[in-house]
C-alpha cells in the first residue's frame, strides 16, 4: 500500500452487491444499538461533545509520529475515543466522521457505508475497548491500553480484507502476507499512540476517562484479547488461501453456488453475474435495503414513543 | 487540512449557485444519488462499454446541475488508487482484466455522483435530508456539530503546531525519537482536553440562547410533486441505462 493508501476506506464500485447490502444489513441496527446505549450515558444535550470530539479526531490525524526509517503515523482514534468515551459514543463518533468523509472527501463510498462503519466504527471499536476494559482495573492495564489499539486497527483491517476478498478480488498469498505486515506495523504504531496519550490524558484530567465499573479477572481479558488476534489471524489464513472460501464453503455444507446468496462474488464472479438476471440481483438489492429501512423506521418510532409515553 | 478545508469550501460554493437540480428537496436527491449507486454497483462488466449508458446519465446530471465538469472530473480521480491497487492484484493472480477495470470504472463513476449530489445540496440541507428521511437524530446531530466545530478545532491544531515549532526554533536539530514521541503524545491530549473544555462552553453558550436540543431550520423542507417527479425520471433512467449497459455487444 503506497503513502496515498494509508486508509482502508473502502470506496463504492469494489463490494459485490450482496455484502455490501449484508454489511448495511448489519451495520444500520449496530450503530442504532450504539446509539440506544450511548444516550444512557449521555444526556441529550451532551450530543455538541460526540460532535467536536469528531473534529478532534479530524485534527489529531493531522499529528505525525516519528516512526523511523523517514516515514510517520498518526492517530486513528478508534480505540482512543472509546476507552475515554465509552463504546457506543465511539461508535456514533466515528459513523459522522465516515458520513462525512464519503460525502466531502470521497474517503469510502455511500453503499460502502455499512461495510466502513462495521469495519471501523463497529469491529474496530468494540476490539479496541474489550482488551482495555478487561484489564482496566489489574496491573496489566496500560498492556490493555496498547492491546486495544492494535487489535481496533487489526479487527478492522481484516474484515476489510475478508470482505474484498467475499466481493471476489483475488489476492495472492504474497499480497496478504505484505499487506499483513503493513496493518501490523499500522496497529503496534496505534497501540503506541493510543497508550501515549492515553497517558498524556490522565496526567493533565483523570476525569476525562470512562472509568469501567464490574470489571471480570485478568485471565478473562488474556482470553478475549487471544481470541480476537486468533480471529485475526484466521481471517488473514483463510484469505490467503488460493481456494480459501471455497473450500470454507464446502466445509460447512453450502457449496451449492446457485442456491447461496454468497457464492456469487467467488473469484469466478463473472460466470453467476454475466449468466444470471440482473435484474433479480438488483431488485434483491434495492428490496433488501427498503426492509431494513422499514425495519429500522419502525422500531426508532417504536422506541421513541416508549420513551415518551 | 488546508487543502481539505479548500475541498469542502468548494462544493458550498458550487451547492449555493442555482439550478433545476439545486431546487429538488434533498431527500429526493439523496434517494435518486443510492438509487443510482445501485444502478452502477449492479452493472456487470460485460463489454468495455457497459457503463457508457450510466456515465451518460451522470453527464446529463452534471449539465443539468450547472456544474464544472472539468474540474469534478479531476476531483473524482482522488479515490483511483484504491481500486487500481486491488484491481492490479485481483488481475496478477487469477488474469480477469474484465473484473478488474470495472473495480476502477465503478469506483470513479461513483465517486462522481457523491460530487454531483454534494455539488447541488448545501451540507445543512442534506443533513437535514437524511433526518428526514429517518437517520436518527442523535446521529445527525453529532454531524452537524462536527461539520460546525470542525474548522474551530483544526485551527486549534495548527496555531499549536505554529507555537511548538517557534518555542523549537531548530534549536535542538537532533531530538531524540523518545522526546519526539512524548512531545506529539502531549499536544493531542492537550487538544484532546481543549477540544473538551471546548465542547463544554459552545453546549452551555448554547443552551443560554434558548438551544433544546434541535437545530431549527429556518426553511421547512416540502417535498413536492416536482420532487416525486424528479426521483421518478431519475429511477427511470438508471433502469434504461441499466438495460442498455447488460447488451452485449
Amino acid at each position: 500500500m503506497g503513502g496515498k493508501m494509508k486508509s482502508m476506506h473502502i470506496p463504492d464500485g469494489i463490494l459485490s452487491v450482496p455484502v455490501w447490502a449484508s454489511l448495511n444489513a448489519a451495520a444500520i441496527p449496530g450503530v442504532g444499538l450504539a446509539i440506544h446505549r450511548a444516550k444512557k450515558g449521555i444526556s441529550e444535550g451532551q450530543v455538541p461533545l460526540l460532535g467536536v470530539m469528531g473534529a478532534f479526531v479530524f485534527a489529531a490525524q493531522r499529528m505525525n509520529f516519528p516512526v523511523g526509517f523517514g516515514t510517520s503515523g498518526h492517530l486513528l482514534g478508534g480505540a482512543l475515543l472509546a476507552m475515554t468515551l465509552g463504546p457506543g459514543s465511539a461508535t456514533i463518533i466515528l459513523t459522522s466522521i465516515l458520513i462525512l468523509q464519503a460525502l466531502l472527501f470521497q474517503d469510502g463510498g455511500l453503499l460502502a457505508l455499512g461495510a466502513n462503519t462495521a469495519n471501523m466504527a463497529l469491529i474496530g471499536v468494540w476490539a479496541g475497548y474489550l482488551p482495555f476494559r478487561l484489564l482496566s482495573n489489574s496491573n496489566l492495564r496500560t498492556l490493555g491500553v496498547f492491546a486495544g489499539g492494535l487489535l481496533s486497527v487489526l479487527a478492522s483491517a481484516a474484515a476489510a480484507i475478508l470482505e474484498l476478498r467475499l466481493s471476489g478480488v483475488a489476492m495472492s498469498p504474497a499480497v496478504i502476507g505484505i499487506s499483513s505486515g503493513v496493518f501490523l506495523v499500522t496497529a503496534i504504531m496505534e497501540g503506541l499512540i493510543t497508550v501515549a496519550v492515553l497517558q498524556a490524558v490522565e496526567r493533565l484530567n483523570p476525569g476525562w476517562l470512562q472509568a469501567p465499573r464490574g470489571v471480570p479477572g485478568r485471565s478473562a481479558g488474556l482470553l478475549v484479547t487471544a481470541a480476537l488476534l486468533m480471529m485475526v489471524a484466521g481471517v488473514l489464513y483463510i484469505s490467503a488461501l488460493p481456494d480459501g472460501f471455497e473450500s470454507l464453503a464446502a466445509k460447512i455444507g453450502v457449496a451449492s453456488r446457485d442456491q447461496i446468496v454468497w457464492a456469487a462474488p467467488m473469484p469466478d464472479y463473472e460466470i453467476p453475474f454475466l449468466a444470471g438476471d440482473w435484474s433479480r440481483k438488483a431488485f434483491a438489492g434495492l428490496g433488501g435495503l427498503v426492509v431494513i429501512y422499514g425495519i429500522c423506521l419502525t422500531v426508532g418510532r417504536l422506541l421513541v414513543r416508549q420513551r415518551s409515553a | 487540512m488546508r487543502d481539505r478545508a479548500g475541498k469542502s469550501l468548494r462544493l458550498e460554493e458550487w451547492a449555493r449557485r442555482d439550478s433545476i437540480l439545486h431546487r429538488r428537496d434533498a431527500r429526493g436527491k439523496i434517494l435518486a444519488a443510492v438509487v443510482f449507486l445501485i444502478g452502477v454497483s449492479t452493472t456487470p462488466p460485460s463489454s468495455p462499454f457497459a457503463f457508457l449508458p450510466v456515465a451518460v446519465v451522470l453527464a446529463c446530471g452534471l449539465l443539468i446541475g450547472r456544474l464544472p465538469a472539468g474540474e469534478i472530473l479531476l476531483r473524482g480521480l482522488v479515490i483511483v488508487p484504491f481500486p487500481l491497487f486491488f484491481g492490479l492484484v485481483s488481475w496478477l493472480e487469477n488474469g480477469n482484466a474484465g473484473f478488474a477495470s470495472a473495480l476502477v470504472t465503478r469506483s470513479y463513476i461513483s465517486a462522481l455522483t457523491v460530487l454531483l449530489l454534494m455539488g447541488v445540496t448545501p451540507l445543512p440541507d442534506l443533513l437535514r435530508g437524511l433526518r428526514g428521511l429517518g437517520v436518527p437524530a442523535v446521529l445527525v446531530m453529532v454531524l452537524q456539530s462536527l461539520v460546525r466545530y470542525l474548522q474551530l478545532i483544526v485551527d486549534h491544531a495548527m496555531r499549536m503546531r505554529r507555537a511548538a515549532s517557534c518555542r523549537d526554533a531548530g534549536v535542538f536539530p537532533r531530538r531524540s525519537r523518545q522526546s519526539l514521541w512524548r512531545r506529539a503524545s502531549g499536544a493531542l491530549a492537550v487538544l484532546f482536553g481543549r477540544s473538551y473544555l471546548r465542547a463544554q462552553g459552545v453546549h452551555r453558550a448554547m443552551v443560554a440562547r434558548g438551544f433544546q436540543g434541535d437545530f431549527v431550520s429556518p426553511r421547512p423542507a416540502t417535498f413536492a410533486a416536482a420532487d416525486w417527479l424528479f426521483l421518478a425520471v431519475v429511477s427511470t433512467a438508471v433502469v434504461l441505462a441499466r438495460i442498455a449497459g447488460s447488451v452485449r455487444t
